[in-house]
C-alpha cells in the first residue's frame, strides 16, 4: 500500500514515515501544499495522510483540487486543529477520516488498516448473501434494492459476519474484531450493536438473516452469491 | 442560545413613554383646566347676579304706592314688595317660596326705592338657582370626568400607535438575537434617517468590531493550539513509533513513562486552552445529531495503554438494549466532556478496579461513568469548580470537570457528581435529541 504524507512539520513527518515503514507500508513524504498536489495527481497513491495548515495551498484547497483533477485517492486529515467546524468541512470536501494530534499510534494504523481493507486489490470487493449485498470499497449495504445506513462499526460488524457467513461467530470474537478491546464481559455491547444491525438489516423482511445461537454466539446465515 | 429575558408590558418603553407623556400633559392640561372652571364659574355667578337685579329693578321700577301699582309676576317670578312709613311696614304683594332662605335652590336680591311722597319701597326678589347649579354640576362633569376618560383614551391610543412606530426597533432586536460569534450579519438600516437609524448604525460599528475581535481569537486559538499540540505531536509519535521496534523490557517500559508523561502534557494543554477559550467567551457550539454509544466506544478505546498499565477494565452498559442513544451536540465538545469524566474515573478508580460506563434512554439520554473510591467526598458536586482537585496527590489542574460542566450547560446537559456506597458516580443527561 502507498501512502503519501503531506506534512510540513518535518520532524514529525519523518517520525511517522519511520513507523509506517516499519509497519510495511510504502511511503513519500511532501512538506508543502501545491507540490503535494502535483505529486498526489500524477502519482497512484492509495492513501494521503494530509496536515490542514500547510505552506503553499492549505489542506482544504488541497483536497478542493484533488478532486477537481479527479483523484478519488483516500485522504486522511491529521491535523492539531481541534474544532469540529474543520472536521466537517474536511469531511465534506471528501475526507474518509479525521484525527486530531496529538493521536495515538495505534489508532492511526488502525484506520489505515480499515482504509487499506477498503481500497482497490482487497481480497474481495462485494459480497452478498441472499438479497443482502456489501460493498466494502464504497461502504454501502443494499437488502434487496433499500439502501441501508450503517455507522462504521455497524458496517464492520456486519462484514465481519458476512466474511465468516454461516459460521457463529462468538461474542469475543465480535468485540475483539470491532474494538480490539479487553471489556469487561459484563458489558452489553456486543448485544446492542448486534440489535441495531438487526433492525437495520432484517425488520420489514420474510427471511432474517442474522441469528443467534443460544449460549455460542450469532450467525449470519444465507446463500453465499 | 442563553434564553431571552421576558418582560411585563408595564416594563415597555411604549408604557413608560406613554405614562410619562400623558401624566404631563394630564398635569398642564388639569391646570389649565381648573382656571378655566374658575373663570366661567366666576363669569356664571356674574352673568346670574346680574339677572337677579336687573329682575328685582324691573319690578321695583314698576311699583308705585300713589296710586298703587304693583307688577304681576311672570312665570317663575318670586317676590316680596313692602312698603315702609317708618310707622309701618305693610308688606304689598308676596309670592316668595317658603324655602327662599334654602341658598342651594334660591337667590335673593333686595332693592329699595324712596317715593317722593315719603317712607320707602323694598323688593326682595328671589330667582331659582336651580338651573344655575345644574350648570356648574355640567362644567364640572365635563372637566373632571371628561377630561381622566380623555386622558386613559389617549393612553390606550398612544400605546397602541407606538406598537406601529416601534416597528424598526422590534426588527432591530429581532435582527440582534440572531446573531451570533458564528453567524455575524449586519443589521439592515431603517429607510428613514431617525434615531433606529442612528441605533442600527452603532450596532452595526459595534458588530464588526465584535467580528474582527472574534476572528482575532479564533486566530490565536487555532495558532496557539496547533503551535502547542505540534511538538507534543513530534514527542508522541516519536516515542510510540519508537516503541514498535524490538527493544529490551527496560527502554520499553522507559519509553511507555516517557509517553505517559506526553500524554499528561497533552491534557493540561488541552485543558489549559479551553480554559482560554471559556474566559474569553470564544467557544462557538456548532450542534449535529451524534450517536452516544459509538462516541463512547470511540474514545473509550482511546485509553486502552492506561487501563492495561492499570489494570483495570471497562464494564459497559446500555439501557435498554433497544434504545436509540443519538443526541443533538456539539461533537467536539462533548468527546472532550465523556473523555475528562472516564479520564479521572481511570485516575481515581485504583488498580485491578472496574469502570462502569452506562448508556441510558429513559425521558433523557445520557452517560454514567462511576469507578471505586479510596475516600470518601464531601461534597462531589463542589469539584466542578475551577482549580478544585479532589486530592492534591494527584495530577491535574483541577480544570477537567470545570471545562466539563460549561461545556454541558452549552449542550443543554446537566453533569451531576455525587457517591454511594464507596463509588463515584458522574452522570451526564442531554435534553435535546
Amino acid at each position: 500500500m502507498r501512502i503519501l504524507i503531506v506534512e510540513d512539520e518535518k520532524k514529525l513527518a519523518g517520525f511517522i514515515q519511520q513507523g509506517l515503514s516499519q509497519a510495511g507500508y510504502l511511503t513519500e513524504v511532501c512538506h508543502n501544499g501545491s507540490e503535494a498536489l502535483e505529486i498526489a495527481i500524477k502519482n497512484d497513491f492509495d492513501l494521503i495522510l494530509l496536515d490542514l495548515m500547510l505552506p503553499g495551498i492549505n489542506g482544504f484547497d488541497f483536497l478542493k483540487n484533488l478532486r477537481t483533477f479527479g483523484t478519488e485517492t483516500a485522504v486522511i486529515i491529521i491535523s492539531a486543529v481541534a474544532d469540529s467546524k474543520q472536521v466537517v468541512q474536511g469531511l465534506d470536501l471528501g475526507a474518509i477520516d479525521y484525527i486530531r494530534k496529538p493521536f495515538e499510534w495505534d489508532e492511526l494504523l488502525a484506520r489505515i488498516r480499515t482504509v487499506s481493507r477498503f481500497s482497490n486489490g482487497s481480497s474481495q470487493q462485494k459480497i452478498n448473501i441472499e438479497d443482502l449485498e456489501i460493498d466494502i470499497p464504497a461502504r454501502k449495504v443494499k437488502r434487496g434494492n433499500i439502501e441501508i445506513e450503517l455507522t462504521s462499526k455497524e458496517f464492520i460488524l456486519l462484514e465481519y459476519l458476512a466474511r465468516n457467513a454461516n459460521l457463529v461467530l462468538t461474542k469475543n470474537q465480535l468485540l475483539e474484531n470491532a474494538w480490539n478491546m479487553n471489556f469487561d464481559p459484563e458489558s452489553n455491547i456486543v448485544e446492542v450493536y448486534m440489535h441495531q444491525i438487526r433492525k437495520k438489516i432484517d425488520k420489514g423482511f420474510d427471511n432474517p438473516l442474522i441469528k443467534t445461537v443460544i449460549g455460542a454466539g450469532y450467525m449470519l446465515k444465507g446463500d453465499k452469491q | 442560545m442563553e434564553s431571552r429575558p421576558i418582560s411585563q408590558f408595564y416594563q415597555s418603553l411604549r408604557f413608560r413613554f406613554g405614562l410619562l407623556f400623558n401624566s404631563l400633559l394630564f398635569l398642564c392640561v388639569s391646570v389649565i383646566v381648573y382656571s378655566l372652571y374658575k373663570n366661567a364659574k366666576t363669569e356664571l355667578d356674574k352673568s346670574f347676579a346680574l339677572q337677579l337685579k336687573s329682575s328685582a329693578y324691573n319690578i321695583l321700577q314698576r311699583t308705585d304706592i300713589d296710586p298703587i301699582a304693583l307688577p304681576l309676576p311672570k312665570n317663575g317670578e318670586f317676590f316680596r314688595i313692602i312698603y315702609d312709613n317708618k310707622a309701618k311696614k305693610s308688606p304689598l304683594f308676596d309670592n316668595l317660596p317658603k324655602n327662599v332662605s334654602d341658598k342651594e335652590k334660591w337667590r335673593l336680591i333686595s332693592v329699595k326705592k324712596y317715593p317722593e311722597n315719603g317712607g320707602s319701597i323694598s323688593v326682595d326678589f328671589a330667582l331659582s338657582a336651580e338651573q344655575y347649579y345644574s350648570g356648574i354640576q355640567k362644567l364640572k362633569r365635563l372637566l373632571y370626568i371628561y377630561l381622566p376618560v380623555a386622558f386613559l383614551v389617549a393612553f390606550l391610543g398612544g400605546y397602541l400607535l407606538s406598537w406601529f412606530f416601534l416597528r424598526p426597533l422590534r426588527r432591530i432586536v429581532s435582527n440582534a438575537n440572531k446573531v451570533d460569534l458564528e453567524h455575524i450579519k449586519l443589521l439592515s438600516e431603517p429607510r428613514s434617517k431617525d434615531e433606529f437609524y442612528h441605533l442600527t448604525d452603532a450596532l452595526n460599528r459595534m458588530l464588526l468590531r465584535i467580528d474582527e475581535q472574534a476572528k482575532q481569537q479564533t486566530t490565536f486559538f487555532t495558532m496557539a493550539s496547533h503551535e502547542l499540540r505540534t511538538p507534543i505531536s513530534n514527542m508522541l509519535t516519536e516515542l510510540q513509533v519508537f516503541n514498535q521496534e524490538f527493544l529490551d523490557l527496560d527502554t520499553k517500559k522507559l519509553l511507555d513513562n516517557q509517553e505517559l508523561e506526553v500524554k499528561r502534557m497533552k491534557g493540561l494543554v488541552d485543558n489549559f486552552l479551553w480554559m482560554s477559550q471559556i474566559e474569553s467567551s470564544n467557544i462557538l457550539t456548532r450542534k449535529s445529531k451524534i450517536d452516544l454509544a459509538e462516541t463512547v466506544l470511540e474514545l473509550s478505546e482511546g485509553f486502552r495503554k492506561q487501563l492495561t498499565i492499570n489494570h483495570q477494565r471497562f464494564r459497559i452498559d446500555f439501557s435498554p438494549l433497544d434504545g436509540d442513544f443519538r443526541i443533538f451536540a456539539d461533537k467536539n465538545q462533548v468527546e472532550v466532556i465523556i473523555k475528562n469524566l472516564i479520564f479521572n474515573s481511570i485516575k481515581y478508580g485504583g488498580a485491578d478496579t472496574t469502570i462502569d460506563i452506562k448508556i441510558f434512554q429513559n425521558q433523557k439520554k445520557g452517560i454514567i461513568v462511576s469507578n471505586s473510591i479510596s475516600q470518601i467526598i464531601a461534597n462531589p458536586e463542589k469539584l466542578k469548580g475551577q482549580f478544585l482537585r479532589n486530592s492534591s496527590h494527584k495530577e491535574g489542574f483541577g480544570l477537567g470537570l470545570w471545562i466539563s460542566e460549561i461545556l454541558s450547560e452549552k449542550n443543554n446537559a446537566r453533569l451531576s457528581l455525587d457517591t454511594l456506597d464507596k463509588r463515584f458516580y458522574a452522570m451526564l443527561e442531554f435534553d435535546e435529541f
